[in-house]
């Protein structure tokens, strides 16, 4: 009899186990070692792999826009960055066409402004300003929360993940958050070899590119993140068209005119065209547009002012090389962040 | 006695009922406001309203004997199109208070705290997605004096940085449970319907604008 008893145990306590085991799926974000710490609010939204897999299935969904035809991954494929390839500016909806490049998306949990003008100040915040701008997804809250309650998949997602049969704004857009936030890009060749993996070495052209990086570049693309929340003007003349002045749109301050988000470099190889708008095509020409400034433009930011990037071909291509050796592959190509639903 | 007798009327019945509840009473001309009602202003043009949307927060009651403070801070939202959001403080007897000073808007620590729950749902408009922030007020409707073919007027009131950190301080006598909002006060020679009838940016003209919304509270 007390045999039986404990098998009974037992065998409750392995249904116990393993239905928690299958509750605690681990997200993939994860600290690098030397890193500084998050600015993300980990407590306001703690990480649960539960929550990354929903936030997942809702960033590749086109749910979110109005005509179900744009997702987040349009703009953001995981291949390109998490940038849009080969478009200078944003599609949307119906053909709409944006006014900015779409940038990559990487180690935003240890960044406090977002988008190239730094108008939005908060990650979760942000999934907001696509799903409703006219010229992205165009989709009012109202309407997607319906949409998702009416939705047997997400409305039993949220349940499971939130408790909640209330689906609200800050339900979805924490669940966009687990996702957007574990994409820890850490582990180019530039890390290794910072971190020694492997007798990782720089060949000899990408040292020489990184000691011109250091002294033309680094004060800007500070490492280990090569962008940030910095706001520069890097000498492109106002769009024609665009009228697109940056900064200036969220401040007001006319001394912010023209100055845009310092881009992340990382996987820069892989996240082109190149600046807010997209203007330029190849990272070749990109260094060449840095080679080639008018350095007495007094509105040009004082850090390319001071130390005016002036390079030969040889050092030009130098510097191309190491800017590869910021290509984080299996990042890329992480099975964790690629195309994924709910079942 | 220059309070229409309706308000009056709409004030004590709600006096009765909710003794110890504090009310905002948006007034055109002392007279309860509704929303799609044409009123005229001073020069005889039409008005009407179809939003009005406003942010309180950091309330601070006197009290009458002590005169000590009674701080909330909390973030309230008031909709006039849903009367849930009129009523606050339900368990304050408001009686024992001689005035109350509060926040018209919300303070830049609200507006970049990053809550997106209960009074600051995206869902109750008042949310800016591409400029992180909330709109301290919304004011929509129609006008004669808007010389546009649709006559339609609409601002969208926020801002949290310098130097138009643009939520204001209001410090008002409790004498009633209720507080009255006269809004043709704005509109009798501030707002010039004819030059400003979208706004939609923070900046001088939302903090001028909100600066003498303040002064309409009585």
């Amino acid at each position: 009899m007390k045999g039986s008893r404990f098998l009974l145990f037992a065998f409750c306590c392995c249904c116990v186990c393993s239905f928690t085991l299958k509750e605690l799926i681990p997200s993939p974000f994860y600290q690098p070692k030397a890193w500084p710490k998050p600015s993300y609010d980990f407590k306001g939204n703690p990480l649960d792999g539960e929550k990354f897999e929903l936030g997942r299935a809702l960033f590749y969904d086109p749910i979110l826009s109005r005509d179900s035809t744009i997702s987040c991954a349009s703009c953001h494929l995981q291949f390109t960055a998490f940038a849009h390839v080969d478009h200078p500016t944003s599609h949307g909806i119906e053909g709409r066409i944006g006014k900015r490049n779409a940038p990559g998306l990487a180690n935003l949990a240890w960044r406090k402004l977002f988008h190239w003008d730094g108008g939005v100040i908060n990650l979760n915040a942000q999934a907001i300003n696509p799903i409703t701008h006219v010229a992205e997804m165009d989709m009012r809250l109202d309407s997607l929360m319906y949409r998702l309650d009416r939705s047997p998949i997400y409305s039993a997602a949220f349940k499971r993940t939130f408790g909640t049969t209330d689906i609200r704004p800050f339900h979805l857009v924490k669940a966009l958050a687990q996702f957007t936030v574990s994409l820890v890009s850490a582990n180019s060749k530039y890390d290794k070899v910072m971190r020694a993996d492997d007798n990782q070495v720089f060949t000899e052209q990408e040292s020489k590119g990184m000691v011109l990086f250091t002294k033309f570049c680094a004060s800007c693309h500070k490492p280990p993140f090569f962008g940030g929340d910095d706001f520069k003007s890097n000498g492109l003349p106002l769009h024609p068209e665009l009228l697109d002045f940056g900064r200036m749109a969220i401040t007001g301050n006319k001394r912010d005119s023209l100055l845009f988000m310092v881009p992340t470099l990382r996987n820069i190889e892989y996240s082109f065209p190149y600046m807010h708008d997209g203007r330029i095509s190849k990272l070749k020409e990109v260094i060449k547009h840095y080679t080639l400034l008018d350095y007495s433009n007094p509105l040009l930011s004082k850090e390319l002012r001071k130390n005016p990037v002036r390079l030969s071909d040889n050092e030009q291509k130098d510097l191309l090389a190491f800017l590869k050796t910021l290509t984080d592959k299996t990042f890329l190509f992480d099975e964790r962040f690629k195309y994924a639903t709910l079942k | 006695m220059k309070v229409a007798f309706h308000l009056f009327l709409v004030s004590f019945l709600f006096s009765i009922a909710c003794y110890g509840q504090l009310r905002i009473i948006p007034s055109w001309d002392n007279k309860a406001l509704e929303l799609e009602q044409v009123y005229l202003t001073e020069n005889n043009y039409s008005i009407s309203f179809s939003t009005l949307k406003m942010y309180f927060s950091d309330f601070r009651f006197r009290e009458k004997l002590s005169g000590g403070i009674t701080e909330i801070d909390t973030l309230i939202f008031y909709d006039l199109a849903d009367s849930s959001t009129h009523v606050f403080f339900k368990n304050l007897e408001i009686s024992n208070y001689d005035d109350v000073s509060f926040t018209l808007g919300l303070d830049s620590s609200k507006n970049v705290s990053g809550e997106l729950e209960n009074a600051y749902d995206p869902l109750l408009g008042m949310h800016w997605a591409w400029n992180t922030g909330y709109v301290n007020v919304k004011l929509a409707g129609k006008s004669s004096l808007v010389l546009t073919k649709t006559h339609d007027f609409e601002f969208h009131l926020g801002g949290y940085r310098f130097p138009y950190a643009s939520a204001q301080q209001v410090q008002v006598d409790l004498l009633d449970s209720y507080i009255q909002f006269e809004l043709s006060l704005l509109f009798s020679d501030v707002i010039s319907l004819k030059k400003t009838h979208h706004l939609m940016l923070p900046g001088k003209e939302a903090f001028l604008i909100l600066q003498e919304l303040a002064a309409c509270f009585n």
